[in-house]
């Protein structure tokens, strides 16, 4: 609705407000089987965002007391931290391009429409409570080789190694991973495979990642397959969902360090 | 080599690109050796060929190659499935294609074990067939005027085709060679091969 739309209905003395039916995935806890739950929503402003839709449909649920309000992850609400993270009428963080869930505006839905709420499903990510994933998978492939050991006994002299502007970006592209997990929700076989190439490509190609090159790349894919991540047979998913449109042509450079760091022995 | 390169996710989809495009490769041998049948001197030179091909003494080293080469493209493919179906025991209620899946990504499973058991019925009827009342070009011949077996040859020629599109730029991209090249390229090829072999017994049983 354009804003024009909209102060022709307030002049009209009609609101502008949209409602919906959301159909959610209600989950007590890590055994609880779960299931789909609707509730009809009123007066949502096509200008909130999705978290605060489900902010408001939460009060509701509050004020009546029946139900417990809905569990969801969320921190920064800027599109920066990677908390949040919601499969929508079945695609991962919604209907917005290079957008996670909490940059989604309730405009982008159609009045009266039915809006579908799933968390994450991967078995590598269970789901805690209702749409709350354990993302912990994550974080130990970081732990096996998503860093790089660096002296930090004293400063550095500036300028002491040199970066070009291109290596500077190319990393820089790939470093933009948030790790909220989208690639792994929408790929059919929840593959983790574009979140570990975006982390070990902005580590390998600068030159402080260099001295772990190999035995990162062996350690991360090595943890990636421990965690029960799947395959990847790309179908491009992951890339046309990621917040931060990272490229699948990481993939293909994850693949080709593998295959180096093999070669050399590691 | 370490040997972890053949049971890790990365190595087992390099095995299956590269076993994949090797099995490609030889599609695209035996078309070219099939074109024959359309020459319409009464399978002559099919014949000539298929003798030639049947007395070259690398013809079996080269099918064992290529018995290994399939083998294990289907023992991949079946291990990559298994691990993939693992890897996501609870479904979504909504699914949504936004990036590349199409029908024939998510069906390759599916469309490959249609090929697998093609292939099967396609040595026995033809490799192994009963060639004792005449030659190889009669056999082919007398088999595509069955219309319940002509009707199979082509729709699994379809499934084949169908397998190929998402495999040969799928492939590629698996071996670090992505361009827009590579996936029409891959369209061109797959629209080839398959109408291709679907055309030849069509030709064979009702055109000709």
């Amino acid at each position: 609705m354009t804003e024009e739309q909209s102060r022709r209905k307030r002049d009209a003395g009609q609101s502008d407000c949209l409602s919906f039916t959301i159909s959610i995935w209600r989950q007590q806890g890590l055994n609880d089987k779960g299931q789909m739950v609707s509730y009809p929503l009123k007066r949502v402003r096509p200008e909130m965002s999705f978290l605060e839709m489900l902010d408001v449909l939460n009060g509701e649920l509050e004020r009546k007391g029946e139900e417990l309000p809905i569990s969801f992850d969320s921190d920064c609400r800027e599109g920066i931290c990677g908390m949040c993270g919601l499969v929508i009428n079945g695609v991962a963080h919604g209907p917005g391009h290079g957008t996670t869930t909490c940059q989604l505006y309730m405009r982008s839905f159609a009045d009266g429409s039915t809006i579908t709420i799933e968390p994450w499903r991967a078995a590598a990510f269970p789901v805690i409570k209702d749409l709350v994933v354990d993302r912990s998978a994550f974080d130990r492939i970081i732990q096996a080789g998503g860093y790089a050991s660096i002296n930090s006994g004293s400063a550095p002299d500036a300028n002491s190694m040199l970066i070009s502007q291109e290596l500077a970006s190319e990393a820089f592209d790939a470093a933009a991973c948030i790790g909220c997990g989208a690639c792994v929700a929408s790929c059919k076989n929840a593959s983790a495979m574009l979140f570990v190439s975006a982390k070990v490509k902005h580590l390998n190609i600068l030159p402080q990642g260099q001295p772990e090159r190999h035995k990162r790349t062996v350690a991360m894919v090595e943890a990636m397959q421990q965690e029960g991540f799947g395959n990847c047979t790309n179908e491009y998913e992951c890339e046309a969902v990621c917040p931060k449109e990272i490229a699948v042509e990481h993939i293909s450079f994850l693949n080709r360090e593998y295959l180096k760091a093999k070669v050399a022995g590691k | 080599m370490p040997s972890k390169l053949f049971s890790s996710p990365i190595g087992k989809k390099m095995g299956m690109a590269l076993t994949g495009l090797i099995l490609y490769g030889f599609l695209i041998g035996h078309l070219l050796g099939n074109l024959l049948l359309l020459k319409g001197d009464g399978g002559q030179a099919f014949n000539a060929y298929a003798e030639f091909l049947i007395n070259h003494p690398l013809l079996i080293p080269a099918e064992l190659f290529l018995v290994v080469v399939f083998l294990l493209h289907v023992y991949l493919a079946i291990s990559v499935t298994r691990e993939n179906r693992r890897a996501r025991p609870v479904g979504y209620q909504a699914t949504q294609s936004v990036g590349g899946r199409n029908f024939a990504s998510y069906t390759m499973i599916y469309s490959g074990i249609i090929v697998l058991v093609f292939l099967v019925l396609h040595l026995k009827t033809f490799k192994y067939g009963d060639k004792a009342e005449g030659t190889l070009y009669d056999l082919v011949s007398a088999t595509f005027q069955q219309t319940g077996y002509l009707v199979w040859y082509v729709i699994a020629m379809l499934v084949l085709g169908v397998h190929l599109w998402h495999a040969f730029q799928s492939a590629f991209q698996t071996l670090s060679v992505r361009s827009d090249k590579i996936r029409s390229l891959g369209l061109i090829l797959c629209l080839i091969l398959a109408l291709g072999f679907g055309f030849l017994p069509v030709y064979l049983g009702i055109l000709k």
